[in-house]
């Protein structure tokens, strides 16, 4: 049962025609919305990764610190001799890393240059600043005489 | 009849028009406040973790710095006629630094005691300047006194003295024991 003429009801078919612009700039608006959403979750939700990966670092470089297997038993300094002979697999059980990441440790005599590498070979596409997080201090290295040498020691941990 | 229709119409779409771009207006202000929210939140998380950074480096810095070996510096002693050179060897950095102040209170309290010191603090500021610029890269600036007696160095040219340390650094304050003193020494850093 149709009431009135259908011919006669211009208000539907204006009514469409009205509402279209109001569409269109309520679609645009939830357009612009989520693209600049979209635009800014992203870097923070990388940055929050960075800094979970920073703080991966610093933990990695404590425990290195305090791993017995490498240090000195008198004066808890890092040892050479022990270094020379700790298995990679030690080490990584030790770290206990969970989660993707993948590490290496360096550490290098700054007066003869010699140089101890534990864990993965870092990929020159991972190779960039954004990617890895890199920690680097001086440390003490003593050699089998008892005597200390200046070294470095750098941890870079990254998302593997 | 039919223009107050129209007409009718016409205002009816100017309405929704404005209602649209209100809800625009809002969902943009509301937008702008969340980001904001967002962005200020993570600078202050970034901000803290660097110095959280930087905290770690510096106590790493300075323990590893005062447990090296100087393995040849010296000064000369200026007390005679005939200037004489004094040779230390295989000294740490903590013994370097108690010579240097304790010799240089000596210069400045004694009338007939004069030394040069420039060798000793150089070597000094050589050990600070491979472990924290050359291996950590960040700068730095050494501060302890004696009595009268100052040592201050850094690796920037323009800082003399605490005050002209830039605000975002971290510090590290170790003690070493001059005779029956205690002698703060402590380490600045910053990028």
């Amino acid at each position: 049962m149709l009431r009135g003429n259908i011919k006669e009801d211009q208000k539907a078919v204006g009514g469409f025609f009205f509402d279209t612009p109001v569409l269109l700039l309520i679609i645009l608006v939830v357009m612009v919305f989520t693209t600049s959403l979209y635009q800014v979750y992203v870097p923070i939700q990388e940055e929050k990764d960075r800094m979970a990966q920073d703080r991966k670092c610093i933990e990695v470089k404590n425990s290195v610190q305090n791993y017995h297997q490498i240090l000195d038993e008198e004066n808890e300094k890092f040892s050479m001799e022990k270094l020379e002979v700790l298995e990679e697999e030690r080490l990584r059980s030790h770290l206990k890393l969970e989660g993707d990441y993948d590490y290496n440790i360096s550490f290098e005599g700054l007066e003869d240059d010699e140089v101890w590498y534990f864990g993965q070979n870092l990929q020159n596409d991972e190779n960039s600043e954004s990617g890895i997080s890199s920690y680097r201090i001086p440390v003490s290295l003593v050699d089998e005489a008892g005597i200390s040498h200046l070294g470095k020691l750098e941890v870079n941990v990254w998302r593997g | 009849m039919e223009r107050l229709k129209k007409k009718k119409k016409d205002e009816q779409g100017v309405l929704s028009m404005i209602d649209a771009a209100l809800f625009g207006i809002i969902i943009l202000v509301v937008m702008l406040l969340v980001f904001q929210q967002f962005g200020g939140a993570l600078t202050r998380e970034r901000d803290l973790e660097s110095s959280e950074f930087r905290r770690e480096a510096v106590h790493d810095i300075q323990m590893t710095a005062l447990d090296s070996i100087i393995e040849e510096t010296g000064y000369m002693n200026l007390s005679e006629s005939q200037p004489k050179s004094i040779r230390l060897v295989n000294i740490t950095l903590e013994r370097a630094v108690k010579d240097y102040l304790y010799l240089d209170y000596i210069s400045q309290n004694k009338e007939k005691l004069s030394y040069d010191l420039t060798r000793l603090e150089g070597d000094i500021e050589k050990i600070y300047r491979i472990c924290a610029r050359d291996v950590s890269r960040y700068n730095f600036a050494l501060e302890s006194s004696y009595e009268n007696s100052e040592l201050f160095l850094s690796n920037v040219q323009e800082i003399d003295t605490e005050e002209d340390l830039p605000s975002e650094r971290a510090a590290s304050t170790e003690y070493i024991v001059l005779g029956t003193t205690r002698v703060d020494l402590t380490l600045y850093i910053w990028r």
